[in-house]
């Protein structure tokens, strides 16, 4: 009974207390010396650091720099709106028609004001027609 | 180790977490299958070319990987059939069979900077490239590689018998060759 108790410990624990020790980093050095003996029996090589270089092609090719690209964007869209709003503005500035006032207009403007302030509102009843005044009766009393 | 499996697969899947374990990925796996290509390709600008296309088919067809086989022998997979690919489409280009352009290839590497053989080893990858194609891809695996007839099985999805069958006709015909 005790003895087949040891055995089940033994099995149990031995994972946890394995005697046999492995020198540190052993599996790393294991994959280099097999991937190393497999190359050598192909004779095969490559560039010097090509490992290093490949990692980094691979990535750039899958993530083609997002980040500094998409800032690129934001800018090349920032001075795009900024350079349409400056367009815009000359457009406006630039095809917008004058506003052309004749001598005569300009004078009868002055003169209406002139009377217009001069005069009171009976005064400025008198010198329109009835029928006018009618019809502005007329289109104000109509809901 | 299936369920690490599964936590690194989710992790690529994912797309928060895709790009670092992409990284890892990459990392750990680019020299296993640039070899593995570079024995089936012999140069090493097409090795190269053809190991970036296996990680980029690798990183668009993740979502495909549905965990029935390791993420290893599904990657192996993908190489080979990247790099059998490539001698296809480079080989009818130049209006030859694939086993024309990969002898070519063969009788080129003397002058290879990248190939350290003597007049021996020269002569092997000569009558390497002579096999058929089939019986080439087993006898790089199982003699270069040294993989196990299981995971060979796994990666080209063939019966462990054939596979015995096509490396002992390979084996057959280099010995030949070695003895005349």
């Amino acid at each position: 009974m005790q003895l087949r108790k040891l055995k089940l410990n033994l099995m149990t624990d031995f994972n946890k207390n394995n005697p046999f020790k492995i020198p540190k980093k052993y599996f790393q050095e294991l994959e280099y010396l097999l991937t190393e003996n497999t190359n050598v029996k192909n004779n095969l090589s490559t560039p010097k650091d090509y490992f290093n270089t490949l990692e980094e092609e691979i990535l750039k090719e899958i993530y083609p720099e997002k980040k500094s690209l998409s800032n690129v964007r934001k800018i090349i869209i920032n001075i795009t709106s900024i350079a349409a709003s400056f367009l815009i503005l000359f457009v406006f500035n630039t095809f917008k028609t004058p506003k052309t006032m004749t001598e005569d207009q300009a004078f009868n403007d002055y003169l209406e004001s002139y009377y217009l302030e001069d005069l009171d509102s009976y005064e400025m009843l008198s010198m329109i027609e009835d029928s006018e005044i009618e019809k502005i009766v007329n289109t104000s009393l109509i809901p | 180790m299936e369920i690490q499996q599964s936590l690194f697969v989710n992790s690529l899947k994912e797309p928060e977490t895709r790009e670092e374990a992409f990284k890892r990925l990459v990392s750990e796996y680019k020299e296993r299958l640039y070899w593995h290509i570079r024995k089936l390709v012999l140069d090493h600008d097409d090795a190269n070319d053809i190991v970036q296309n296996t990680f980029v088919k690798i990183h668009l067809n993740i979502e495909k990987f549905k965990g029935n086989s390791s993420l290893y022998t599904w990657m192996y997979r993908i190489a080979t059939n990247e790099a059998i690919n490539f001698i296809n489409s480079k080989s009818s280009k130049m209006g030859l069979q694939n086993q024309e352009w990969i002898e070519a290839k063969a009788d080129k590497l003397i002058a290879d900077p990248y190939f350290d053989g003597d007049e021996v080893a020269f002569f092997l990858q000569k009558e390497v490239a002579k096999l058929p194609e089939k019986q080439r891809i087993v006898f790089n695996m199982k003699y270069f590689d040294g993989m196990t007839y299981q995971v060979i099985s796994e990666i080209l999805d063939t019966s462990i018998g054939a596979l015995k069958a096509s490396y002992h006709h390979a084996v057959k015909k280099i010995k030949t060759k070695l003895n005349d």
